[in-house]
């Protein structure tokens, strides 16, 4: 009888890094081309092209910056770029924008996100921020005025944030409202303008489910962020009264309809889950999802921002080193400690819509068309 | 020699903002346009030279248990004279920088140099150090301004503060459409003062290189003398 010894960690995953941004990236790439082609159909070719564009803007600026780093660093051009997978970044980036903005605002932003959100870090696994996030945030901190005028109609979050301050409570709301976007089908499918990749939810969410399946990102992280989603706004539908419609209740229309909106489905399955800023223990993750989420709701109802899945995501990833230093040694005395955590991220979020429900006021009557210039903010402002 | 060396390091090596970080605060928040960033450098190198030379020339007289105190009330009654004539010929300057003008009171580039450099040196000395120190924080907040204002509006402009009417000079380097606002904000500051910060470290770092290199080849030619 032979023995063998291995040194630890034993149990180790069979997917390779680069596997696991190859599926990642197929899984970007369809969500991406059902964009172009929604976009290419409803509002012309042209408007098509531009999302083209901009990615092409963004991985050629990529791939200089990695270059010139490369080069910097005395290391082989080809052995960086192929490592650090930028690509991945510039593409989150790009369908994080909304169609409007000038190729000029991307490059900057996919810069910022690389040179300065990743390489400056330390490159690929050591960045602190969601770099695809901190692009994002530069484009909502630089280029809120300096948009093209492709897509013109206004985009289902800001009529939700600008003229329903997030809380349709009455059937006839809710139905001026969806008579404006096209329905909850359209809401589902993602034929409604918005950010490139945002809105497409029922695709997002089918190519989550693959992701999970082929093991590239965590099933924790999305189910408890979209969940805690839809029980914090359950909770406040129950608490501020919202009215049924159809025969469906509100506490379910209603957190359905905070899904649906807003980046909040792109957010929790491609961004929140990126491995380099997320937590690494299972009870970390869950932690970091139920206060991502908490957050979210509370820019959405409470804030100045239209929505605030981005937000969430940056403030979250600050706290990830101190979750897993909280969370790490034995795993048996850590236990306690991590449903501790847990329970208390819970027991916040469910103060949020305590106070939302207390400070709120929701929007009885319908909203016509002609409330138009609350809805004028820009789409960049809309952030994801 | 030496004096000239104490004039220098202030410049450079030993820049009070990007070498020793000193006087953050005020570096951030007034660097927005060229205008603020000389009518701050100037208001703290004035305060800079005299304080410096007051408390070198009394470093003597002044007890240890106190000495805090005294540097105090002396450099409050600069600030407060400078701020005077700021507010008196230079209105518009004076609502730009606002409160960073009574803040300089609190600037840690001045009470330091006072600690560690005035209290122990001559009148001369402690002169030439207000001044290399001065220039310094002005070359410093100067170079920062110029970028953020270059970058936020793409205009390099500058006005007589004595007269907001008369511009000295404008210039439009990059156009409207291709400035990135967020250098006008504090992110924009801290990103400016980082990069700037890094480049004077890798500078140091080069020259270090340099001399020790220097050194080593004069130590492996005497040996072998």
């Amino acid at each position: 009888m032979k023995y063998t010894f291995h040194v630890s960690p034993n149990l180790q995953s069979k997917n390779s890094t680069q596997q696991i941004m190859r599926d990642l990236t197929i899984g970007l790439l369809v969500v991406f081309v059902a964009s172009v082609i929604y976009y290419s159909t409803a509002f012309g070719i042209n408007v098509g092209l531009q999302a083209v564009i901009l990615l092409a803007c963004s991985l050629v600026t990529t791939f200089v910056c990695e270059a010139v780093f490369a080069k910097l660093k005395k290391k082989s051009v080809k052995d960086v770029i192929t490592h650090s997978f930028g690509w991945v970044t510039s593409i989150i980036l790009v369908m994080m924008c909304p169609m409007n903005i000038t190729p000029y605002a991307i490059i900057i932003a996919t810069f910022f996100a690389i040179a300065v959100g990743r390489l400056m870090f330390g490159g690929f696994g050591y960045n602190i921020f969601n770099p695809a996030a901190v692009g994002r945030a530069v484009i909502f901190a630089s280029f809120s005025g300096a948009t093209t005028r492709l897509v013109t109609s206004a985009t289902p979050t800001g009529i939700l944030a600008g003229s329903f301050k997030w809380l349709p409570m009455t059937e006839v709301a809710l139905e001026s409202y969806l008579d404006r976007v096209g329905g909850f089908g359209s809401l589902f499918l993602g034929t409604t303008p918005g950010a490139i990749g945002e809105t497409f939810s029922i695709l997002i969410l089918l190519v989550g489910v693959f992701l999970v399946l082929r093991g590239v990102i965590d099933w924790r992280i999305p189910t408890f962020y979209l969940g805690t989603i839809f029980v914090i706004t359950c909770a406040l539908a129950l608490l501020t009264g919202v009215q049924p419609y159809h025969g469906i209740p509100g506490w379910i229309w209603y957190p359905v309809l905070h899904l649906i909106t807003g980046g909040v489905i792109f957010g929790g399955v491609f961004m929140l889950t990126d491995p380099v800023t997320a937590p690494t223990s299972p009870a970390g993750r869950i932690f970091f999802a139920i206060c991502a989420a908490a957050i979210t709701v509370l820019i959405r109802l409470k804030g100045n921002l239209p929505e605030g899945c981005l937000y969430s995501i940056l403030i979250m990833n600050c706290f990830t080193p101190m979750i897993e230093s909280a969370l790490d040694g034995p795993q048996l005395e850590i236990k306690k400690k991590a449903w501790f955590m847990i329970a208390c991220s819970a027991v916040l979020a469910l103060c949020v819509s305590f106070y939302a429900s207390s400070t709120m006021k929701g929007v009885k009557g319908p909203v016509k068309k002609t409330a138009q210039v609350v809805e004028v903010v820009p789409c960049v402002e809309e952030v994801l | 020699m030496n004096r000239m060396q104490n004039f220098k390091n202030g410049l450079i090596k030993d820049n009070p903002v990007f070498g020793l970080y000193l006087g953050l605060c005020s570096t951030l928040a007034i660097t927005t346009s060229i205008n603020n960033a000389i009518g701050m450098g100037v208001a703290v190198i004035f305060v800079l030279i005299l304080s410096n030379m007051i408390i070198s020339a009394i470093r003597k007289l002044v007890p240890d248990e106190i000495r805090i105190p005294v540097y105090i009330v002396i450099i409050a009654t600069l600030v407060k004279i400078i701020q005077m004539l700021i507010q008196a010929y230079a209105p518009a300057l004076d609502s730009s920088l606002g409160v960073f003008i009574p803040l300089i009171v609190v600037n840690c580039i001045i009470l330091g140099r006072a600690e560690a450099f005035a209290s122990k040196n001559g009148v001369l000395d402690s002169a030439l150090d207000g001044v290399g120190m001065g220039l310094g924080y002005l070359l410093a907040v100067l170079s920062m301004s110029v970028i953020r204002q270059l970058l936020s509006t793409g205009v390099l402009s500058m006005t007589n503060p004595f007269n907001e009417a008369q511009v000295l000079f404008s210039l439009r380097l990059i156009p409207e459409d291709f400035t990135i606002s967020m250098f006008s904000s504090p992110l924009g500051a801290f990103m400016t003062f980082a990069c700037l910060a890094a480049g004077l470290t890798a500078y140091k770092l080069h020259v270090q290189k340099k001399e020790a290199a220097a050194k080593a080849a004069a130590n492996s030619q005497e040996a072998a003398k």
